[in-house]
């Protein structure tokens, strides 16, 4: 029996490809917004500063990942006072500064949510001008109170995001921060699509920014058709339901 | 007429030792030529399973019953390769919900009819042979996001499932890829097919088929696993002289 014959060995110049003769297509990308909570209540037990202490564990791990470094983008949106904050539009991980948050006033976090999607929808007109594919947006949303002046605004918002996560067109976490017996996250449950909000006890910030680098690591992996297994996020927090 | 189907495993299977889920298959009689590819679902365990028993089942199945399937009205044609193609994968010994995958599907008779199908991702081109002509391009049906799209074992495939007969003017070529291997080989945001592209049909055209699905084998090796990490297949199919 003879030996197959393999490649170049029949005529490496007849069968000859280039890098030229390909296409070279931009990666796909991951959009990512926080939408953080800078209303007074964020000061104590310096919870700001270990938000943004977790943006930067965050940032190092991200840049450490070859294809999520340049595939996940981040957004940061403020909410405190009186108005929400676009801080940092759509940025690389590689080029993402950490912002300065100061904190004031109350929780305008309906206005948070809905510059989040406008943010979120320009970002994707602009992938699909430019060809670029993308997974699944992630919208975080980090706070710990209430919203007590939007009323049916609210009511309004969460039912928008609760069609679009049916439809699959964004993913939505909302984390509650603050105290144990001393938490109002109604607002959140109430925006929260599937009616769950994680409680991250202070600082746990840590934690929970690894476990979303981990999480975008394995989105930004991930190939088409692929079921995504998340990390288990009991080592920061805790499921909290409308019914319990 | 001259086929070839080339499929190799990405270096994201190769890291973990999970074997290539793309599959392609060539069948041909006296005046019919066919030829499938199937991208199996990245989640599903089974998948590669589930993409060669499609592309062995339907190549054969059209080249053989060209004629029957060509006179079929065309959602009868769907509901028919759709009850095919579940009953052979029921016949298999894996989950049917394990076993999801996409499917390019082609069969070209010697007198220019072409029967092409598609559920799910991955690119079909038609191209004039001897030419840089492009006749159609179809990038099949994805999710709005990248790693989501149709496949065979959904419960509405039927639905999603893409019919195209046509009479093509002679010489003419037919070539399919998935999504792993069109990252090289089409531009998604100008619709631009690569040279390259071109110049594997034209090895075909010039060439033996051994020798041209070695050489596409030995660039998906070197090259084209360069620019993405997912299993990359290719399947095409000459009908004419140049």
């Amino acid at each position: 029996m003879t030996e197959k014959l393999r490649y170049p060995a029949y005529d490496p110049q007849k069968y000859r490809l280039t890098e030229q003769q390909m296409i070279e297509n931009p990666q796909t990308r991951v959009p990512v917004i926080l939408s953080i909570d800078c209303s007074f209540s964020m000061l104590q037990k310096g919870r700001l500063q270990s938000v943004l202490g977790g943006i930067e564990t965050f940032r190092q791990k991200m840049v450490e990942d070859i294809i999520a470094q340049d595939s996940v983008e981040v957004a940061v949106v403020s909410y405190g006072g009186t108005q929400a904050i676009v801080e940092q539009d759509f940025t690389p991980v590689t080029e993402m500064k950490i912002p300065q948050l100061e904190a004031k006033g109350e929780t305008p976090l309906t206005d948070a949510v809905k510059l989040s999607l406008e943010l979120l929808a320009d970002r994707l007109s602009r992938y699909n001008a430019n060809g670029i594919s993308y997974y699944r947006p992630w919208l975080i949303l980090i706070g710990d109170g209430d919203d007590q002046n939007a009323g049916r605004e609210l009511v309004k918002v969460a039912r928008e995001l609760r069609e679009m996560s049916e439809k699959k067109q964004v993913s939505v976490l909302c984390i509650t921060v603050g105290e144990r017996n001393d938490i109002s996250y109604s607002s959140l449950m109430e925006l929260s699509p599937d009616g769950q909000v994680q409680y991250l006890e202070d600082m746990k910030f840590e934690g929970f920014f690894s476990w979303l680098s981990e999480s975008m690591k394995k989105v930004s992996n991930s190939l088409c058709g692929e079921d995504i297994l998340y990390p288990q996020t009991s080592t920061w927090g805790e499921l909290l339901s409308r019914e319990s | 007429m001259k086929s070839v189907a080339v499929a190799h495993i990405g270096l994201y299977h190769l890291k973990k030792n999970i074997p290539c889920q793309d599959a392609v298959s060539t069948y041909e009689t006296k005046e019919v030529t066919a030829i499938a590819l199937a991208d199996g679902a990245g989640s599903q365990r089974y998948s590669g399973e589930g993409a060669s028993i499609l592309v062995e089942t339907f190549a054969k199945e059209l080249a053989e019953d060209f004629q029957d399937y060509w006179d079929m009205e065309q959602e009868k044609l769907k509901e028919t390769l759709y009850q095919i193609g579940m009953s052979k994968l029921n016949l298999a010994e894996y989950p049917l919900d394990e076993m999801g995958s996409t499917l390019l599907l082609c069969a070209c008779h010697k007198d220019g009819r072409c029967l092409r199908l598609q559920i799910g991702d991955g690119v079909q081109l038609v191209t004039t042979v001897g030419t840089r002509e492009i006749r159609s391009i179809q990038t099949g049906e994805q999710g709005e996001y990248i790693n989501e799209t149709v496949f065979f074992t959904a419960d509405d495939a039927i639905f999603h499932m893409n019919v195209v007969k046509s009479h093509e003017i002679i010489p003419y070529g037919v070539t399919f890829m998935s999504d792993g291997l069109a990252e090289s080989m089409y531009e998604r945001q100008g619709g631009i097919v690569a040279e390259a592209t071109f110049l594997m049909r034209d090895w075909l055209v010039d060439g033996d088929e051994a020798e041209v699905a070695e050489a596409i084998r030995y660039h998906m090796e070197t090259m084209f696993s360069k620019k993405t990490k997912d299993d990359m297949s290719i399947a095409m199919v000459i009908v004419g002289e140049a």
